[in-house]
């Protein structure tokens, strides 16, 4: 049978098992995981362009010489998500600084799934809304702010938010609920 | 940057600084290093709840309500504290290890610390029951300074005859119904019992009473338990000494109405 070249093809986890043989492969990955891990880490973090750019580098280099610790019983894109996670703090840690205000750009459809979740269209108009939920989020904890960007903007669901920032389900569902309620207090 | 750029970047950096994925083994060597460390941490648990249940088994439940010490007095007195924060310590370790193994984080700390008290308890119990508890005892008051005086409290414990608890060595088996013991604090008493009871005794058996100072180093015995020292000699405990044959004229008494002698 010949053998199947058309790499679009293939899921996350097949790719990650072929690039451990052959390492060009691994940019599929890549392509596949550039612009999102991009935007979750400038939504977590705020920094720069060129730092997000250099903290990607970092994460997929990481991703490659661990290729063979991943856990096939989660989905690829948790754990390079984990990986992103985990880079982002260490910076910071190595930094000695904290993650500065999360940026939200690209985020209409965030700021929408989010007004819909706290029923502020009513109350706001769009035009207002991405200044007013932008400085809500300013303000809560780090950790409530990272829920609600997996969650709204990366569309996470609890199992994935779970296996990402490694925290049992009934913890990021009571996050959730207390970044809302933060959320909702710094809105009012 | 595009996805192009970016791609070729780290695929050339690769290639370059021939960076390679880890081997497989050095991850499976991490997991099983963590799973290893936490089993170990578990059998030492259960090793510390083994010798907990002996201790406790041994401590007197039987005749604590006699002294009239109540149950509080009883069990500040006579908790294996140090056994208790041994077990406590290393289920915190099992605790970490659990928590730190590959799928530990989809558990609550509450479910993580169930399992691992669980577990401990459950194979502290099968510990105990091959004899484990009392080996380890006798081991740590064999070779630990500390333990030994920690256990000459517990003795000491029973050295109390106004409240009706005596303990010591048979030095004399005296007639039918008394025998001679020494006490753990320099004394001698004369001890009177059912007939049945003393026909088991033997000079150099530790042994524990429950009865009433019926005079002068006289003592009625209603309930006798054997006591287990460790290291199998109380008087060889610091502090305590032998004092050589008792003297002076031993008084008799009534015999109480029911007696125990339980042989452990």
């Amino acid at each position: 049978m010949p053998e199947n070249r058309d790499y679009s093809q293939k899921s996350d986890e097949e790719l990650a098992v072929l690039a451990l043989g052959d390492p060009g492969l691994f940019s599929h990955l890549i392509e596949r995981y550039q612009e999102k891990l991009a935007r979750y880490i400038r939504r977590i973090s705020g920094v720069s362009i060129q730092e997000t750019e250099d903290l990607l580098q970092d994460v997929f280099i990481k991703v490659y010489q661990n290729l063979n610790d991943f856990d096939d019983s989660l989905k690829f894109s948790s754990w390079i998500y984990r990986v992103a996670h985990n880079e982002t703090i260490s910076n910071f840690r190595r930094k000695k600084a904290r993650p500065q205000n999360a940026i939200l750009e690209d985020s209409q459809e965030f700021l929408s799934r989010l007004a819909s979740d706290f029923n502020l269209e009513k109350e706001i108009n769009r035009r207002e809304l991405k200044d007013t939920v932008g400085k809500a989020l300013e303000q809560i904890d780090e950790k409530y702010r990272e829920v609600l960007v997996l969650r709204f903007f990366e569309e996470k669901d609890y199992r994935e938010i779970s296996d990402i920032l490694k925290k049992p389900i009934g913890t990021v569902a009571a996050w959730l609920n207390r970044a809302k309620k933060q959320l909702k207090e710094h809105l009012e | 940057m595009t996805q192009k750029d970016l791609s070729q970047k780290i695929i050339e950096k690769i290639s370059k600084e021939k960076i390679t994925p880890k081997a497989r083994w050095r991850f499976l060597l991490k997991d099983y290093f963590v799973w290893g460390a936490g089993v170990a941490s578990l059998i030492v648990g259960a090793m510390a709840v083994a010798v907990v249940l002996y201790m406790f088994k041994n401590s007197g439940w039987d005749l604590y309500r006699q002294s009239g010490g109540g149950l509080a007095k009883f069990l500040v007195a006579s908790l294996p504290y140090f056994w208790l924060i041994f077990l406590g310590v290393f289920i915190l370790v099992f605790d970490y290890n659990l928590h730190h193994t590959k799928k530990g984080y989809k558990y609550s700390l509450k479910t993580i610390l169930g399992v691992s008290v669980l577990a401990s308890v459950l194979l502290g119990g099968v510990f105990y029951n091959t004899g484990l508890g009392k080996g380890i005892d006798k081991l740590f008051s064999e070779n630990v300074p500390f333990y030994k005086q920690m256990l000459q409290h517990r003795v000491l414990m029973w050295q109390n005859p106004k409240t009706g608890l005596l303990a010591g060595v048979v030095i004399e088996v005296k007639g039918d119904d008394s025998f001679f013991l020494e006490d753990f604090r320099q004394g001698n008493w004369q001890v009177f019992t059912e007939r049945a009871v003393v026909k088991q005794l033997e000079k150099g058996d530790q042994i524990k009473l429950f009865g009433e100072e019926i005079g002068d180093k006289v003592f009625r015995a209603k309930i006798i338990h054997r006591l287990d020292c460790p290291g199998g000699n109380c008087l060889q405990m610091p502090q305590m000494r032998h004092l050589g044959p008792p003297n002076g004229p031993f008084p008799g008494g009534e015999m109480p109405g029911r007696m125990f002698f339980i042989q452990r």
